[in-house]
């Protein structure tokens, strides 16, 4: 990260080691594509965003954030999922 | 008996009479990732001496007397008596004893003390008194931790930054780009400012697409190439 004159914070840059892993995956996926004959189609639907929102209204404090968390929680314990490492 | 007060609790307690930046999980979840916190981290106004620094600190555990500083390294227990020379050391501390652990950061993660006003300035005020940092500070304060947890956070900012960069940067008047690439680029950004309507942001755009391939980023190299 660097300095600049006037911020008093770094500027931000993505991490290279971890661009350098995306770029590979990238670039196995073309391949991958290529090799079986699928080429990506331009026209390809997406499924639409089905999601709905923990808390219809925003996150507006700490303790929302914290209640996203636990119901989180709750619902993987529901489905015996293990959640990935998390701080 | 005395009841075990909740993380957001003191938290409150904390910015009723402090300016406190959330962050970690809690400011991530905040932001739109859902995702379990297992712990609570802000960063309590570092402007302040350290000994009053410590005496904020130190008024959680008056009023909750069950809690108690642990060292954030081994959680071995700190006492009160060594907290300012711990902090000056290590920057953060943290509190046990509460529903969840609480890490009060006087010094985050690649910040600096005098990062805390613009900080501040950028974040969004919460209804709780603490305030919410903007995406790019928060990422900053993720950068280079080298904790494999830290990555699902980071490709979801670093998203998210991208997404509202490449909205506003192509209509950002000059100075406003400027000041927008001075604290967040990756290739995308760099490649969309150096396509930008004034001469001093492509230039600009153009010099950090360079240095980003220099470092050895692929994609910025591939962008380049585009340019010649």
């Amino acid at each position: 990260m660097k300095w600049y004159q006037g911020n008093a914070v770094k500027q931000y840059r993505p991490n290279v080691e971890r661009q350098k892993e995306l770029y590979s995956r990238m670039k196995a996926r073309e391949i991958f594509r290529r090799m079986s004959g699928r080429a990506k189609s331009p026209g390809a639907r997406r499924i639409p965003d089905n999601s709905e929102p923990w808390l219809p209204g925003g996150v507006h404090s700490v303790a929302d954030a914290l209640y996203i968390s636990d119901r989180i929680q709750e619902t993987m314990s529901e489905w015996k999922l293990s959640p990935p490492p998390q701080s | 008996m005395e009841a075990i007060p909740a993380a957001t609790e003191l938290i409150r307690f904390l910015a009723c009479t402090h300016r406190v930046v959330v962050l970690g999980g809690l400011a991530v979840i905040s932001h739109g990732l859902s995702r379990v916190t297992h712990d609570a981290d802000c960063w309590l106004e570092p402007n302040l001496s350290i000994e009053l620094w410590c005496e904020a600190v130190k008024k959680i555990l008056r009023k909750w007397p069950r809690l108690r500083l642990v060292s954030i390294g081994d959680w071995s227990e700190l006492p009160e008596a060594e907290l300012a020379g711990y902090i000056d050391d290590f920057g953060v501390v943290r509190i046990l004893g509460a529903t969840q652990p609480f890490d009060v950061f006087r010094r985050p993660n690649e910040m600096e003390v005098s990062g805390f006003e613009e900080v501040w300035n950028r974040a969004t005020p919460q209804e709780d008194g603490t305030r919410l940092p903007d995406v790019v500070d928060l990422l900053v304060t993720k950068q280079d931790t080298g904790r494999a947890k830290d990555t699902y956070d980071i490709q979801f900012l670093e998203g998210k930054a991208e997404e509202m960069y490449l909205e506003r940067l192509p209509r950002a008047r000059p100075a406003e780009a400027l000041e927008m690439l001075s604290r967040f680029l990756n290739p995308k950004v760099a490649d969309a400012a150096a396509r930008h309507a004034d001469p001093q942001v492509r230039e600009t755009g153009l010099k950090f697409l360079r240095e980003l391939a220099a470092e050895g980023d692929p994609f910025a190299r591939d962008l380049l190439e585009a340019f010649f």
